[in-house]
């Protein structure tokens, strides 16, 4: 194996590293009284109980506390469904966040939440279970960043593909794809490419309509406070619940909603986790200012040549991965003769974190973290920056801005509707 | 009508061609000045009907022109916002631009931008339209933003957006404007934005005017003010921040108080008050000390790290052993780059801690590197501990990697269960060629549990020659190492493996164990060279085995594969027991290729028990996507599949793999299934998936299913589904595409055949009743209709169609039995060959689909692309003229051919006639016949009554040859004159002849939105509206035409005199119209109504309605023509009526 390539692509690991092993403590409450039994479990307090809220009481080792949301019908179709009395309900996400009994506090809200909460409660000291995607601009995303260092917290972003056991549709474990793209078999700089025929199809018709026009408030929905950060508009129902991925204003369609799915692993196999891609050019029809639509090609490039290739059509005949010296397809088929045989002789990634119990029981950084998280939401959200600009735009992975672009950086920073800040 | 701008543009860009050039330079001269006359209205239209752009050149394109636009221009674009109206064009426009022009807001174009946006804000109407204007200079907003912006820091509903904009413009002058807002501002709902904006642009000035809000009773105020001063970070501020924080107790509450001290301590500093703040920081950090107050305390420590590093050392140092888990872990990430620098110190600290404190240290020393960090944990792989030395371990294979094997290789009899899990961590991701070779070699001696660990060690590394050491423990007594050694074996297994694996197999008697000595023996076998020595391998092997161990082999054939293979199973499986059939079937389903489809395909129709037939039948359709087929022929394979389908899990199975090819037939079978509650969802995804793929399926029965499959998706995501299939709806066009030819109940719409095209033409009306009854007699005699399918049993003559078609496109699924034999004739004239290509005799090895009657054209299809007899073809057939294409099973077998007359081939063939199905004395089976018919290229004629008035035509339906100009843009197409905006052409298209007095008739149709015009006595050179005259051509019913002058509207003469409004057909429609010119006198009537009639004497003298020069008017003859080439617009059976003459 080459020595020069295996050192400088561990290197990077070695920052997110984390403990191997299961050592199962509680240190939240009795932090520093020693190691604690496997069987104590994990208390939680989420916030947004529509389905993406509800479909997480059960992880193992964390019992669900506390709910909150702004909807009424929500509360009660989730106290419904998880049968437990004692559970505290709640519409202001702070008075949720506040309770001393919430170690994690859970956040399944809509994107343009996620900024916000994860920064309130890693304010509160609490640890974070935030869903995808990360955050709506990457200023938010910076912020979190910040906020979490700055206060010790644990964070998990919750996509799983970075360490799944069936890496969407590859039909294999994501660690075995690292594994061949460390032991240099491919070859270097890699193409990958995510669309329908390798593995991903994006024709999520996650769009939103134009026209909209306004409609009364249902009663048991506090609407501005569902807004909260984001421009005041006239209500209509498709903005909101289920709908909500088709407005910019709070998502950015299935690149928003699904793109970090795909594009974290993409980060975590290029070996990119520290950095972001220089360029990103966009093949689409022009974009509405309000609703979100549909497009064809998003190509990114990173500094040392490597590119990912969004494929909107499901068209491109193209493999997984493509190096100078091989392919990989999907089902973890090469064109290099005996592939996987050859591959057994390199080592293996390091083993990641990937149990968010065990995370917080040993303040362990988690698998896929703040940094990371935020590095593989950039991506996502260079890329509907660029849709909605309709150009090619420069990235400075450093300073974490658009390069002579005062429009695209505007995007970056969208100052908040007050009394909402970050 | 009018050429707009860009289109002018690009008739220079594209002028470098020598083609036409004469039409080029009568266009290139005046170019630079046609637009001074254009109305601001009518270029905005022209414009917004580009939008939203299909691409970034489109969008680029309609960028250019409105970067063209004056200022006053965009104004009264923005101008057109309406409340309750659908104002979506102008949204992407006006966005469009915004953002265009955002990327450098300093050049002169984007302040002319904002100018023009901002007058509009000044005037516009509502809210909403207000909001979104200023969310656009809040993207291109600078110092020439601030004045457009202000007027709104007092009102309601705008004072947000707009605070927010210059809180991202950031100048002094929006700073300035903030400041005096905030000090007029006396409602608290105006306060909160402004100061936040105040605070995001980091306000200095601001400060003093901000504090006194920290006290304000209203919780929001406060915390927008403590958010503001943080951010500011004024030394001002200090107190009354520091009093804040101290009142939330450094705890979270509603204002952040704590949190937003820490921010402003940083800001403080970045201010360069560095004293300042690291004093404040230094009391915070000493003062946060109660449970719950330690993420504060981490915070502060956090600052102190930065701000003083040379006095944050010790603190981290004594913080890196704190009890409370995340300060600590804050501090030893914060002191993580400095503890290189002083091992030995650490070594000491690490030695003294408590064990959750050595646990976090070490780790933290994992993320570092050199032999001097590995000697400090090196220790601990020894510690009593657990948690410890599985930390020293993981720490220790990153620094050291290779270099801990020996260590590692000596702790794992030793180690725990637990342990050995981390030693087998580090020992999988450690490099070096010698890891295996170490292991196996300490493998023999190590303790049970540590083989277990060891073992599979080796199995990742997969190399055979750890083979031998890995066999030997498949003895093991301990019934764990003997697990692990078999669980290996097919990693480690190699060919020269294989005597000692199939040993194993007759030795080995329990299931799971048997499993993995097969799926080894597959690992070494299919190394082998050839598939055919990996079949001769295992046929061989199956012989010396019991019939017990005889099943392993199944699975070992089906790897190999191959029709001795396919066969041998098959055998197997139809003579085999119970236990030897399931295994031969799983065997079969597990194929990797598609030879195995049609044993498939057998069992699952014919086999009785119900549980091997779906498994089956889960493998054949698991097969078709291996097949070369085309998707055509994939489709017929799930079809078949469905029809012996007896599960809903088959069902569902295939219709989530119909999705996969786009078809006509594929969208109707999955139609089918939309009633079917069971599989109801994956029927309606699978249309979903085939229309969206494919937008050249439309018509009526494609609208019907489209629209249902809308009303029954539910689940997730299916609101969004409902939008798009509602938008798909909406862009299908409304033809009625392919209609159905057989109901699939009777022969209604069919009929017996009489005699031939010729002889049917010679009958009297009397005579040919009769025959046609005697005709259907003997139809019915030998066609039925029987489950569906239109059969010919065998007897009889052809079935034909009661209608007659010309030019067409049709699909229809046939099947014959053996030595089956018919055709379809195509305008009642034979034929469309289908055949048994095993009637070598006759000709049929060459296929199905040839023209088999021609003589002089081609008469054998290009390829054999037929099904099995008794398997279902289908027919794609399209005749256009006298010409046949056909596809069978998706593959082009005829490619344009003639169809020569049979019946008299000295004539052309017949303009229409009936489709027949010919009977030819065998079984033939019919299904899903479609027809859509397409315009015939009739040559248009005049009337009688024209041809005696002495009109003379211009264009017939076939060519441009009266006509001279843009044939590019303009061309014909069934018979029509298109205009297609894209095709890069220039300019217009005149009749090549001058006119003076003149009636003009002809037909246009109109797509939305669209605009186009007749230029009369129009010159070829300059603008044909003001050189010549112009009768505007234009769907005036468009919302983007609402500000249009009268004098624009459809049939007007443009600018001189407002026709009628209100007699055009509806989008979609054809428009007859008729143009008289005499003298002064013009009029024009449109679908019947006079909707001009309008004498020039007077513009000529005292000029026009929109008071511009028209020259045109004085003009006594010229050319007429069709002006403007932006939008798609059909014309057809032009002529014209010379009056001059």
């Amino acid at each position: 194996m080459n020595d020069n390539l295996k050192s400088s692509r561990r290197r990077f690991i070695k920052g997110s590293l984390l403990a191997l092993g299961g050592i199962s403590i509680v240190p939240r409450h009795v932090l520093g009284k020693g190691f604690l039994a496997p069987s104590d479990h994990l208390t939680k307090g989420i916030i947004g109980v529509g389905g993406m809220g509800r479909g997480h009481f059960q992880y193992a080792g964390t019992k669900t506390v506390a709910i909150c949301d702004v909807d009424q019908r929500h509360i009660k179709i989730a106290m419904d469904a998880l049968k437990d009395p004692g559970v505290k309900t709640f519409t202001d996400y702070r008075e949720l966040i506040r309770l001393p009994e919430v170690d994690i506090v859970h956040i399944a809200t809509p994107p343009h939440w996620h900024g916000i909460m994860s920064v309130d409660a890693a304010r509160e000291g609490k640890d974070i279970w935030c869903e995808k995607p990360m955050t709506r601009t990457i200023g938010e995303g910076k912020k979190v960043v910040e906020a979490v260092k700055q206060h010790g917290n644990i964070f998990r972003l919750n996509t799983w593909f970075r360490f799944d056991a069936n890496f969407y549709g590859m039909n294999t474990e994501v660690k075995k794809i690292k594994k061949l793209v460390d032991s240099g078999m491919l070859g270097w700089p890699l193409k990958v490419t995510v669309g329908r025929l390798t593995g991903f199809d994006w024709k999520f018709f996650w769009v939103g309509r134009t026209n909209l026009q306004a409609e009364p408030i249902p009663k048991e929905l506090d609407y501005d406070r569902w807004l909260g950060p984001a421009p005041y508009r006239p209500y209509n129902a498709h903005r909101v619940h289920g709908t909500f991925r088709g407005y910019w204003d709070y998502d950015g369609g299935g690149l928003g909603d699904m793109g970090q799915h795909y594009l974290d692993p993409v980060q975590y196999i290029l070996g990119k986790d520290n950095t972001s891609p220089i360029k990103v050019e966009v093949d689409a029809p022009q974009q509405h200012p309000d609703a979100v639509g549909t497009w064809r090609k998003i190509v990114y490039t990173y500094d040392d040549g490597c590119q990912i290739i969004l494929d909107g059509e499901g068209t491109e005949e193209a493999p997984y991965i493509a190096g100078p010296q091989g392919n990989l397809y999907i089902g973890f088929k090469s064109d290099i003769p005996d592939m996987e045989r050859k591959l057994a002789q390199f080592p293996d990634p390091a083993p990641q974190v990937v149990d968010f119990v065990e995370a917080v029981k040993t303040r362990s950084k988690f698998a896929l973290n703040e940094e990371n998280g935020h590095r593989s939401g950039t991506i996502v959200n260079m890329g509907l920056t660029a849709l909605r600009l309709n150009r090619t735009l420069h990235f400075d992975p450093v300073k974490q801005e658009f390069i002579d672009d005062e429009g695209a950086n505007r995007l970056i920073d969208q100052p908040m509707r007050a009394p909402y800040t970050i | 009508m009018k050429i707009t701008k860009s289109h002018q543009r690009l008739l220079s860009v594209k002028l470098g061609l020598i083609l036409a050039l004469c039409m080029a330079a009568v266009h290139l001269l005046p170019a630079q000045n046609l637009d001074v006359s254009r109305s601001t209205v009518t270029k905005i239209a022209d414009l917004l009907n580009r939008f939203p752009a299909e691409n970034t050149a489109a969008f680029n394109q309609a960028m250019k022109q409105l970067a063209d636009f004056e200022e006053e221009e965009l104004t009264q674009m923005a101008l057109m916002f309406s409340e309750n109206a659908n104002n979506e064009n102008l949204e992407f426009a006006l966005s469009g631009f915004a953002f265009h022009v955002s990327q450098n807001i300093d050049s002169e174009q984007t302040k002319k931008t904002v100018r023009a946006y901002g007058k509009a804000l000044d005037h516009l109407g509502y809210d909403e339209a207000k909001a979104f204007l200023i969310e656009k200079l809040r993207i291109i907003g600078s110092d020439e933003a601030v004045k457009y912006l202000t007027t709104y820091l007092g009102s309601d509903r705008l004072v947000s957006p707009a605070a927010r904009a210059l809180a991202s413009i950031r100048t002094i002058e929006a700073e300035k404007a903030l400041l005096e807002a905030l000090q007029d501002a006396d409602a608290e709902a105006d306060l909160l934005p402004i100061i936040q904006a105040l605070g995001d642009m980091k306000s200095q000035a601001a400060a003093p005017s901000i504090e006194p809000y920290v006290l304000s009773g209203n919780e929001e105020i406060k915390k927008v003010a403590i958010y503001s001063l943080a951010s500011i970070g004024a030394p001002s501020s200090a107190k009354i921040l520091t009093g804040a924080a101290l009142a939330a107790d450094f705890q979270y509450e509603n204002t952040n108080a704590s949190a937003e001290y820490i921010n402003y301590i940083n800001n403080l500093a970045a201010n360069g008050e560095t004293k300042s703040a690291v004093k404040l920081a230094t009391k915070l950090h000493k003062s946060a000390n109660k449970e719950g107050q330690f993420h504060t305390k981490a915070g502060a420590l956090n600052l102190l790290a930065s701000l003083d590093p040379g006095k944050s050392a010790k603190l981290l140092q004594k913080a890196a052993v704190s009890p409370q888990a995340a300060y600590r872990n804050t501090a030893l990430a914060l002191i993580r780059d400095n503890i290189s620098d002083d091992l030995q110190t650490w070594t000491k600290i690490l030695a003294k801690a408590d064990d959750v404190v050595k646990v976090d240290i070490l780790r933290t020393l994992g993320s570092l590197e050199g032999d001097a960090v590995l000697n400090v944990i090196r220790p601990y792989f020894q510690s009593n501990s657990p948690e410890v030395k599985k930390q020293a371990i993981a720490s220790g294979v990153l620094v050291g990697e290779n270099q801990i094997l020996a260590d590692l290789l000596a702790l794992v009899s030793s180690s725990s269960e637990e342990e050995l899990k981390a030693i087998q961590g580090a020992l999988l991701s450690m490099g070096g060629d010698n890891v295996g070779d170490e292991v196996a070699t300490a493998l023999p001696t190590a303790s049970a549990q540590a083989k277990v660990a060891l073992i599979q060690v080796l199995a990742a590394r997969a190399n055979p020659k750890h083979m031998t050491v890995v066999l030997a423990e498949v003895n093991s007594g301990n019934s764990d190492v003997k697990r692990a050694a078999l669980e290996a074996l097919h990693r480690l297994a190699a060919p020269s493996h294989l005597d000692q694996l199939v040993t194993l197999l007759k030795s080995e008697q329990g299931m799971q164990e048997l499993k993995d000595v097969q799926k080894a023996i597959i690992a070494a076998n299919t190394q082998h060279q050839s598939s055919s020595q990996q079949t001769d391998w295992a046929l061989k092997t199956l012989q010396a085995l019991d019939k017990s161990k005889q099943v392993y082999l199944y699975d070992v054939l089906a790897r190999a594969g191959g029709t001795r293979a396919l066969n041998s199973l098959n055998e197997i499986y139809q003579k085999g027991d119970a236990q030897q059939k399931k295994a031969a079937l799983g065997a079969l389903s597990s194929w990797t290729n598609a030879e195995a489809m049609d044993v498939l395909f057998a069992i699952a129709e014919n086999d009785a028990n119900a549980e091997n037939a779906n498994t089956a039948l889960e493998g054949y359709i698991n097969l078709v996507k291996a097949t070369s087929s085309a998707n055509e022929g994939k489709v017929l394979m799930l079809r078949k599949a469905l029809e012996v389908s007896k599960s809903t899990a088959t069902k569902q199975l295939v219709l989530r793999q119909l999705s996969q090819y786009p078809t006509f037939q594929a969208l109707l079978v999955a139609g089918n299934f939309l009633d079917d509650a069971e599989v109801q969802q994956q029927a309606a995804r699978a249309v979903m998936g085939i229309a969206l793929a494919e937008p050249s399926l439309y018509g009526k029965e494609v609208r019907a299913i489209v629209q249902k499959t809308k009303e029954v998706i539910s689940g997730q995501d299916s609101e969004y589904y409902k939008t798009s299939l509602q938008k798909h709806l909406d862009e299908m066009p409304q033809d009625e595409g392919f209609v159905s030819l057989f109901n699939g109940k009777d022969l209604a719409g069919w009929k017996g055949l009489v005699a031939n095209p010729i002889k049917r033409q010679s009958m009297s009306a009397a005579q040919l009743k009769r025959e046609q009854e005697k005709a259907d007699e003997i139809m019915r005699s030998g066609w039925a209709v029987e489950n569906g399918l239109l059969l010919f049993t065998g007897k009889g003559d052809n079935l034909a169609t009661e209608k007659k078609y010309g030019d067409f496109e049709m699909f229809v699924d046939w099947k014959i039995t053996e030595k089956g034999d018919a055709g379809i004739y195509l305008r009642g004239t034979p034929q469309v060959q289908i055949w048994d290509t095993a009637l070598v005799e006759v000709g049929a090895e060459v296929g199905s689909g040839g023209l088999y009657n021609n003589q002089t054209h081609p008469s054998k299809p290009l390829k054999v692309a037929d099904n099995p007899v008794g398997e279902w073809n289908t027919f794609y057939i399209k005749m256009v003229g006298d010409k046949v294409t056909v596809k069978l099973n998706g593959e082009l077998v005829v490619d344009n051919v003639v169809l020569e007359n049979y019946w008299d081939r000295s004539l052309p063939i017949f303009p229409e006639e009936q489709i027949e199905l010919q009977a030819h004395g065998t079984y033939v089976a019919y299904r899903d016949i479609y027809m859509r018919e397409l315009p015939q290229n009739k040559r248009f004629e005049l009337s009688a009554e024209e041809k005696q008035e002495g009109f003379e035509i211009l264009f017939d339906g076939n060519n441009l040859d009266k006509w001279v100009g843009n044939k590019t843009d303009y061309v014909v197409e069934d018979g029509v004159i298109v205009i297609y905006p894209d095709r890069g052409g220039n300019g217009n298209l005149f009749t090549e002849k001058e006119y003076g007095d003149f009636i003009f008739r002809f037909e246009f149709k109109l797509t939305p939105g669209a605009n186009n015009g007749l230029g009369i006595r129009a010159p070829l050179l300059g603008d044909a509206a003001y050189a010549g005259m112009e009768l505007q051509i234009l769907d005036n019913t468009a919302d983007i035409y609402k500000n249009l002058e009268q004098y624009q509207y459809h049939g007007s003469l443009y600018g001189i005199a407002a026709a009628k409004k209100g007699f055009l057909k509806p989008v979609g429609e054809w428009n007859y119209q008729e143009v008289r010119v005499k003298g002064d006198d013009i009029q024009v009537i449109l679908n019947g109504t006079e909707i001009l009639n309008t004498n020039i004497a007077e513009a000529k003298q005292k000029g026009t309605l929109d008071k511009r020069e028209h020259s045109g008017l004085h003009r006594d003859k010229g050319h007429i023509g069709f002006l403007g080439h932006g939008d798609v617009v059909y014309f057809r059976n032009i002529r014209v009526k010379d009056l001059s003459k």
